[in-house]
């Protein structure tokens, strides 16, 4: 489904990102982890086309992504949320979700209104985004970039900084999403929320891949231990 | 609601033919002002692209037209039009430049662009005879002038009210609070930001040209004039921007104040406009339209 091959990203002589190869299968999930500042946003603005990259290629299912601009790569069928949300803060819920839709028109708005029901917001519909809790603002940003119907979902940080509830809310939501056919890489901070739910976890540290396998395996790779935890501690 | 707009469309329309010249001429300059203020609020309302250089547009109408005029015996009316057409063609090929520009380098450019062209329009003497300025045969009818300028303030509103309850005013709004985010569901911003770049430069145009015939004479400091960007970003505020009402509000109630009590103290005029600037952004970042619209008194819509 998706295939990064070799990318690179200098930012003034720093590696953001040094070749990272990896693949995505179809209906997958898949985890990108890593501490901070190891590159794995970076990698979503280059998959997205925000960054331009230095070297290497992104291919969404056998076409080339790497040189288009990011509402391009969007209606290409790549949708993706903010580590900062990025809803529409002077925009209503609903607004926020029918200014996504190509079209206007009915169907759009039981489109919209569905989503909203599917991410539990349909009664603040009429409420400006910003008033809306960090959370809700998070399940509002899925909610409308689902409005494009992508194929891939590209989530940073999907589960941080909301509430135990919410995020149980959320990987039920990813679940039930994965059942429709939908494609994830889901960058996570907290391992432990996320192992249940991938397939393939992807671990990056100082812009370089340092494991890629099974959650359990990976668990249990001292190099990553190391560059996870030993961070964490320093 | 329907009857307060057709009761206010038949006083404006009746109104020339028992007002006097002086109630006229003020309630088409207000029309003027309507016209510049809700076009600026296109662009800068909708998208954010603060434009300081907008009453470029303006000049660039006002001498086409008296050039037309003056020149090839063209027909105000249609050598007013033709000024919208030359300011959306400018706009067309500007906006490719200037719309890559983010933020406070899109502002300073184009205030940049517009003393290039007043420039420009001084230094060019065989066209424009530079800072002597272009006489026009005298306006016959205050009347004509006053439809002209009526015609295009409705004009520009209701194209602005049917874009804010469009998709693509909303697209516009998109953009406006957060370009990322807006590319990242899809939207082509440049193309959005290039359509609202032209669609606010078409009427500035007119209304320049409509004005240029009405003053009879024309040079590159009166037309080009920054106070007038800057009347137009102050109208735009105070009513609200990115509201179709907005403009309207700010433009009529300015410019009848600024007529009836500051013009007789010009340099406190321009103080004025300053000090309310200030006020707008630091009590009322919405305007009018969001005070009203807080109290209740205006309904919460994007059609407002
Ligand atoms: N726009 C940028 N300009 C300069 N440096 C950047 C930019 N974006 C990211 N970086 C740097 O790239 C590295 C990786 O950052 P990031 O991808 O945000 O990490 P992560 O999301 O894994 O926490 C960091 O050292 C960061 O400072
Ligand atoms: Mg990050």
């Amino acid at each position: 489904m998706l295939s990064i091959r070799n990318l690179s990203k200098n930012f003034g002589g720093v590696a953001a990102l040094h070749r990272c190869s990896f693949e995505v299968k179809e209906n997958s999930i898949c985890g990108l982890i890593g501490p901070n500042g190891s590159g794995k946003t970076t990698l979503f603005n280059l998959i997205t086309g925000i960054y331009k990259c230095d070297c290497g290629d992104v291919y969404l299912k056998g076409e080339e992504l790497t040189h288009l601009k990011p509402h391009e790569v969007a209606r290409r069928g790549v949708g993706r949320t903010f580590q900062i949300t990025k809803v529409f803060t002077k925009m209503t819920a609903l607004e926020n979700l029918l200014v996504a839709a190509s079209k206007t028109g009915r169907e759009v708005e039981e489109k919209a209104l569905e989503l909203l029901d599917f991410v539990n917001l349909l009664e603040l519909r009429d409420e400006y985004a910003g008033n809306l809790s960090f959370g809700q603002q998070k399940l509002l940003e899925l909610a409308r970039v689902l409005m494009l119907e992508p194929e891939l979902l590209l989530l940073d940080e999907a589960l941080a900084g909301i509430n135990p509830t919410m995020k149980l809310r959320l990987l039920e939501l990813i679940r039930h999403l994965q059942k429709q056919g939908k494609t994830f890489l889901i960058i996570e901070h907290d391992m432990k929320a996320i192992m249940p739910l991938c397939e393939k976890l992807v671990v990056l540290d100082h812009g370089e891949k340092i494991a890629e396998g099974l959650p359990e395996d990976i668990q249990r790779n001292e190099r990553v231990m190391e560059a996870y935890f030993g961070a964490i501690k320093c | 609601m329907r009857r307060v707009i057709a009761a206010l469309a038949a006083i404006l329309l009746l109104l020339p033919f028992f007002a006097s010249p002086y109630i006229t001429a003020l309630l088409l300059l207000i029309f003027m002002y309507i016209t510049l203020a809700e076009s600026w609020n296109i662009l800068s309302g909708y998208t954010g692209y603060v434009s300081f250089g907008h009453v470029a547009f303006f000049g660039i109408g006002a001498y086409t037209a008296a050039l037309l005029i003056t020149q090839k015996a063209f027909p105000w009316i249609l050598a007013s039009l033709l000024g919208g057409i030359v300011a959306v063609l400018f706009a067309g090929v500007i906006g490719f430049i200037c719309l890559r520009l983010r933020g406070p380098y899109f502002a300073i450019a184009l205030l940049g662009l517009n003393e290039a062209i007043k420039v420009i329009a001084t230094a060019w003497e065989s066209l424009t005879r530079g800072g002597y300025g272009i006489s026009l045969p005298p306006v016959p009818d205050l009347r004509s002038i006053y439809y002209a300028m009526l015609l295009s303030a409705t004009a520009v509103v209701l194209l602005t009210y049917r874009l804010a309850s469009s998709k693509f005013g909303l697209r516009f709004l998109a953009i406006r609070e957060d370009e990322i985010g807006a590319e990242g569901i899809g939207i082509n911003t440049t193309r959005y930001k290039h359509a609202a770049f032209i669609l606010s430069s078409f009427f500035p145009g007119v209304v320049g040209g409509v004005y240029a015939y009405y003053l009879s004479y024309i040079e590159p400091e009166s037309v080009f004039s920054v106070s007038i960007t800057v009347k137009m970003i102050v109208m735009s505020m105070f009513g609200g921007a990115g509201t179709v009402l907005g403009p309207v509000i700010g433009a009529a109630s300015l410019a009848l104040v600024s007529e009836l009590f500051w013009a007789k103290f010009p340099y406190l005029h321009q103080v004025m406009f300053g000090a309310l600037i200030v006020a707008v952004v630091l009590f009322i970042p919405g305007g009018v339209v969001a005070l009203l619209q807080e109290r209740n008194i205006l309904p919460r819509s994007r059609r407002v």
